[in-house]
């Protein structure tokens, strides 16, 4: 047995498929992902309460001319570009973030079933743009004076990035994570956030209150130009910085010792991996509230048809997160015109069942 | 340069002494053991030389020391085989060995050449969670054979830790395993192993390091090594080297069915 012949007769001419590599079906999937989320987006602006839009206006749009001579074209022009477009962004930003911060905190919890909503971080996000909002008036005021626009979100992130690195130092003893402890730990946090949002509740004014339960329904409902240039820049940064957690998410499927003898910097690229969740996590949250089962669902879907390579799963995520959730906001403001049911409502109407699945099918699952 | 030398290391977990003043050196070229009883520190002494635990003392492999050497330097000459290895996520065993790429470039057709060396041709496209123990553990070899396939890269040895290589394995497969550890000892690569299985020790070790509650009792060539008194002693029970059992009791050694090298 020679084990330095066959390291030279590697030539590239003679590169065959390699059985078990899911790397080609990955790269098809990204393509064909990537084609929809076009479609989806395009449909999306199109269809509404008003009913299928006048492909003149949109042609208008795209050209940047305003008729003033035909009040119906406008109006239509005015509801596809300032209330649809920026809708429809809002819920590709939010659907991708939500799926790559799901997918980030699973490969980091080494789970499937670790995602932000569950495990409190949503919750820990929410209590900080709820703080924000409620205070904002009064002790707080400070902050918005520093933040402006943006305390909402810094807020958020705060929040979230807290709960991240709380429930990361319960969860983990000894360098390995207790799954089982780090759930309970995420339920124990939710309701402690749930309790002081309450507490908040009660010492709200009528302004804040309605801002509170406007926001806590989860919704892109409410998004403007303006809510994109401020949550949008963080979703971004967050969506083309996640690649790069992409090897060490790999390496880490095999645990954190083995991930360092394949010389991942493991506890660098932990860290790099909270902020980035609680980042994403924030931003989303400060500006659509709570939106559930996204960040499960996705990922998981992804990993039956592509596998668990980060380096494909993760853009995959980002791209079939904004199809889902777009598509879901299309149906709640269509299903019941001309009201619209809060997309939050139908995401869990969705993704809880699908989680019951997930847990029923996952052979030898344990907590522990 | 290429030598692992242990100078007076010690490990401590949870404020218990686990590994107390071991020094060894162990050589490129051979396959050294570390045999012991449970808890006599064998798998700390791999955490601390793998860069798990921080130890006391001086651990230089290739000339560097192990504490003070970043992760991704490591990794590009010395590659573990842990004892337990578990899976998050369902991977294909092509899957599970390219993971062994993270600190070289990538060659796809090294993946085929790993498992066919570890028995497991045509098990790429296997969901690594369907695999037996003994087929998981060798999947996992793999893997870290790709890590550093070549013995020696640019002068210097590349080395296998490995911490107990062939414990959940067939006695067909633990010989494969040690065939395999020794050859790549033979070309020039070092392998340090931890062991159970005495007799394969015997076959495979150049040297062997004797534990017993954390402290070195022996330390040298494994025919020194391996004798009734140390053995006895190591163990606390008494054992004799080379002598049949008095009554009709069938005993059954490896050796008839390695394949080369001996």
């Amino acid at each position: 047995m020679t084990l330095t012949s066959s390291a030279v007769d590697v030539s590239p001419v003679r590169r065959r498929r390699i059985e078990g590599d899911r790397a080609p079906r990955a790269r098809v999937a990204l393509v064909l992902l990537a084609a929809c989320l076009a479609l989806v987006m395009l449909g999306a602006v199109s269809i509404g309460s008003t009913g299928w839009a006048n492909g003149e206006a949109l042609r208008l749009i795209l050209s940047g001319e305003r008729p003033t001579d035909n009040p119906l074209l406008l109006r239509d022009i005015i509801v596809l570009a300032d209330i649809r477009m920026p809708r429809v962004i809002m819920a590709a930003l939010i659907g991708a973030s939500l799926a790559v911060s799901g997918a980030v905190m699973q490969g980091l919890f080494r789970n499937p079933l670790a995602d932000p909503g569950i495990v409190g971080v949503s919750a820990g996000a929410g209590l900080g743009a709820a703080l924000m909002i409620v205070l904002g008036g009064g002790v707080l005021a400070p902050v918005i004076g520093l933040f402006g626009n943006h305390a909402v979100s810094v807020a958020a992130f705060l929040g979230g990035l807290a709960s991240t690195m709380l429930l990361y130092r319960i969860g983990t003893r000894g360098g390995s994570t207790n799954i089982a402890t780090m759930l309970l730990a995420g339920i124990a946090l939710g309701a402690l956030a749930g309790a002081a949002l309450g507490l908040l509740v009660f010492v709200a004014d009528d302004r804040a209150l309605r801002d509170l339960s406007f926001w806590g329904l989860g919704s892109v409902a409410g998004a403007t130009w303006d809510k994109i240039l401020t949550a949008g820049p963080v979703i971004a940064l967050v969506l083309l910085l996640s690649p790069l957690l992409a090897r060490a998410l790999n390496a880490l499927v095999l645990g954190e010792a083995a991930a360092g003898h394949l010389g991942v910097n493991v506890q660098r690229q932990k860290r790099l991996a909270i902020v980035t969740v609680a980042a994403a996590t924030g931003a989303s949250v400060a500006v659509s509230g709570g939106i559930g089962f996204v960040g499960i669902v996705v990922p998981h879907l992804l990993r039956l048809t592509i596998g668990p390579d980060h380096r494909y799963l993760l853009p995959g995520c980002a791209l079939l997160g904004a199809i889902m959730l777009i598509a879901a906001d299309t149906v709640a403001r269509i299903i019941v015109a001309p009201a619209e049911l809060p997309i939050g409502i139908l995401t869990a109407l969705a993704g809880a069942p699908f989680f019951l699945w997930i847990l029923l099918t996952r052979r030898g699952f344990s907590l522990g | 340069m290429s030598e692992l030398v242990l100078e007076q290391v010690s490990v401590r977990l949870g404020g218990r002494v686990i590994v107390d003043d071991l020094s060894f050196t162990a050589r490129a070229g051979e396959v050294t053991a570390i045999i012991g009883p449970n808890g006599s520190g064998k798998s700390t002494t791999m955490k601390g030389l793998s860069g798990e635990t921080r130890y006391q003392g001086r651990a230089r492999l290739n000339g560097r020391e192990i504490n003070e050497t970043p992760a991704v330097e490591m990794a590009g000459y010395r590659a573990v085989l842990p004892q337990h290895g578990t899976i998050t996520f369902p991977m294909t065993v092509s899957e599970v060995v390219s993971l062994g790429f993270h600190a070289r470039r990538r060659e796809p057709a090294l993946i085929g050449e790993a498992l066919a060396r570890v028995g497991l041709d045509g098990f790429g496209g296997r969901f690594f969670e369907t695999l037996s123990g003994g087929e998981q553990q060798r999947t996992q070899l793999a893997r870290v054979l790709v890590q550093i396939w070549e013995p020696v890269r640019g002068g210097k040895p590349c080395w296998l830790f490995l911490d107990e290589p062939v414990s959940s394995l067939d006695i067909h497969h633990q010989i494969q395993i040690m065939d395999l550890a020794h050859a790549y000892a033979r070309a020039g690569g070092g392998v340090l192993a931890v062991m159970h299985d005495l007799n394969l020790t015997a076959m495979y070790a150049n040297q062997v390091v004797a534990l017993r509650g954390g402290r070195c009792l022996a330390a040298g060539p494994t025919r020194e090594t391996l004798t009734g008194p140390i053995l006895s002693a190591v163990y606390g029970c008494p054992l004799a080297v080379n002598e049949a059992p008095r009554d009709d009791t069938p005993f059954i050694l490896p050796h008839l069915a390695r394949s080369s090298g001996a």
